[in-house]
């Protein structure tokens, strides 16, 4: 296991919206840790709650519609969530950085790319002039830019979505964060741009014990990158082990389920991909007990009457279900 | 573009790099070369064309009264004697400062509220919303009377009570660009990193808003400039004797069978002078969209 210091520290967090029709629960009742160096995957479909915890982690989560209902989120011992306007600022950008999921979009459309690469350095370092424009040089060749000096006046526009993308990156990284939250950092690419990608999210991670926390639907990634694996359901962690651990001998129905509907590289290619009967619940009329008992080939009565709560099953694994799958 | 590199983070507005980079797309649009040439024209006509004309805008020869162009008077006068060249240049001075005056201040005004009310939202902005409302229903000629009935008439005063009613329109030009910004993808990354609302709102959120405000700037001086003719007939803008286009205009009106020129030629002025504005803001609008400009020059 990791014993490196723990940096991020997530109690019991549940996000809620208010819709026209009712309220919906988008993250329920979430935990988990982020130690240094460590590189986290919160896995599960759309809808899931993956971005509502990450966008809650600093306090993004517009409000209204949005609201953090309860929980804690500790980082290095202070508490986001009840962290004044100043302070939570301060850590954004700075200590806890965040990519997002579209490139395209992502980048101000009439900035220069310099000025935006610049300007969370100016305001969190202070850099100004020579050692800002000196910075931002430096970021943009660690990303590979070509020609950084001259590509810094240029606007998004005449950027490549993987160049894009790595601009996101190299702001990303600016101010040397403790974490990176990734939320689908190269959904919008081509395979071998997103191995670029992540390898260069890798290093960062290797070279300046930064903790990453990627946001993905992407089993192959979690597989390759990841140290730890958080499975979401309905906004909820369903399954937490180590990624290892986690496909060799995944616990919780859900995961076993994803696990056997994507196509495996070290599996026989004879063997059925098996898809998750059903759909995942509407949120405003969420299921009894477990979420994931009307798809679940295992449920049992108790599920229906019953949520579950994440409990250990092995060293660092836990799982939300009422039967212990040992699949 | 590629020369403007190393100023990193001097807003675009007020690098003089960038300013140069618009100068030079400007001028690389035909039309708007042409309307910048005739607003540029109008402006030392209006600064340098009494040094040269040979008569004051107050000087009445009553031997040559509603007389065609002649020698000495070049375009003819008016129903005083006074010579009409030297009216319409001094009227330009006054149309000119009303036309940028007015419109600058009602934008200025319009931008900021409109900004505040689209990017907090709430109960801020149905506040700001109903009052724009009420004063789009409510007839400018009455508050401009009203006004000028407070404060006396006279140019500035005119000046003040267009701005005063004329930011609402806008408002909501803005409002609506900022609903619209706001919920991009970019803002909350800006958010993300750190960046204060205030920050936010005038380095990210404002300039993607301005691109139909400086459409709606130069339409608007325009349409001012003609307001004017209005408010200066019913003596309410510029006092007797001074020159204003939209005076000239109507003081011609009353002899148009007989000297159609007092007419005409103030009427050409505000023409040509709204064509050259709605021109140029033409060109500003593609030269600031960085989408329209370049498009494909390093693109990878």
């Amino acid at each position: 296991m990791n014993d490196a210091p723990e940096l991020l520290s997530v109690r019991n967090l549940t996000v809620d919206f208010a819709t026209a029709e009712g309220l919906i629960t988008a993250v329920d009742n979430v935990s988990f840790d982020l130690r240094e160096g460590e590189i986290l995957a919160l896995v599960g479909e759309s809808g899931c709650g993956k971005s509502a915890t990450a966008l809650a982690l600093l306090r993004l989560i517009a409000n209204p519609p949005g609201r953090i209902a309860s929980g804690s989120v500790a980082f290095r011992g202070q508490d986001l969530l009840r962290a004044s306007e100043d302070e939570i600022r301060d850590i954004r950008g700075n200590r806890i950085a965040m990519i997002f999921q579209e490139p395209m979009t992502s980048l101000n459309p009439v900035l220069t790319v310099g000025r935006q690469i610049g300007e969370p350095l100016m305001l969190h370092e202070g850099l100004r002039e020579e050692a800002l424009l000196e910075k931002c040089v430096k970021l943009l060749e660690s990303v590979s830019i070509p020609e950084p000096r001259r590509r810094m006046g240029g606007y998004p526009h005449q950027f490549s979505g993987g160049m894009r993308q790595r601009v996101m990156i190299a702001m990303g990284m600016g101010c040397a964060p403790d974490i990176i939250i990734a939320d689908e950092p190269t959904t919008a690419l081509d395979v071998t741009i997103q191995a670029q990608l992540l390898e260069l999210l890798r290093q960062q991670v290797e070279t300046h014990r930064t903790a990453l926390m990627l946001i993905t639907h992407n089993l192959g990634i979690v597989a390759r990158y990841a140290d730890r694996v958080n499975v979401m359901y309905a906004g909820r962690i369903v399954e937490s082990a180590g990624a290892d651990d986690l496909y060799e001998r995944p616990r919780h129905p859900y995961t076993i389920g994803l696990l056997r509907s994507v196509p495996r590289l070290d599996q026989p290619t004879a063997a059925k991909l098996v898809p998750i009967p059903g759909q995942p619940p509407d949120a405003l009329r969420m299921p009894q007990g477990c979420a994931f008992h009307p798809r679940c080939p295992f449920a049992v009565a108790r599920c229906r009457a019953e949520a579950p709560a994440l409990r250990e099953v092995g060293a660092g694994h836990a799982i939300a279900c009422w039967v212990d799958v040992d699949g | 573009m590629t020369e403007a590199a190393p100023a990193v983070y001097a807003p675009p507005a007020s690098s003089k790099n960038a300013a140069l980079a618009l100068l030079r797309a400007v001028t690389s649009h035909r039309l708007a070369t042409v309307g910048l040439v005739i607003i540029v024209f109008f402006c030392l006509m209006a600064a340098f064309g009494p040094l040269v004309i040979p008569h004051g805008p107050y000087e009445q020869d009553l031997y040559a009264v509603l007389s065609g162009p002649s020698a000495s008077h070049w375009l003819g006068t008016d129903n005083l004697g006074r010579d009409l060249l030297a009216r319409v240049v001094y009227g330009a001075r006054v149309s000119l400062l009303f036309g940028i005056g007015s419109t600058a201040l009602s934008a200025g005004l319009g931008i900021v509220i409109g900004l505040i009310a689209g990017f907090r939202g709430g109960i801020v902005d149905a506040v700001i919303m109903r009052i724009t409302d009420a004063f789009l229903c409510f007839p400018p000629l009455i508050f401009i009377l009203a006004m000028a009935a407070a404060l006396g008439p006279g140019l500035h005063n005119v000046i003040l009570s267009f701005a005063l009613f004329g930011w609402t329109g806008f408002a909501r030009i803005i409002r609506g660009q900022v609903l619209l910004v706001r919920e991009l993808p970019f803002i909350e990354a800006a958010r993300a990193s750190g960046l204060s609302p205030a920050r936010i709102m005038f380095a990210h959120v404002l300039p993607n808003t301005l691109a139909p405000i400086i459409v709606a700037v130069t339409i608007t001086i325009g349409i001012a400039i003609l307001a004017e003719s209005g408010v200066s007939f019913l003596g309410l803008g510029v006092q007797p004797p001074t020159a204003s286009w939209g005076k000239e205009l109507r003081v011609g009106f009353t002899y148009l069978e007989s000297t159609p020129l007092i007419s005409i030629v103030p009427g050409l002025m505000i023409t040509v002078i709204v064509i050259a504005f709605n021109f140029v803001g033409d060109g500003l609008r593609d030269a600031l969209d960085p989408r329209l400009k370049g498009a494909g020059q390093h693109r990878e």
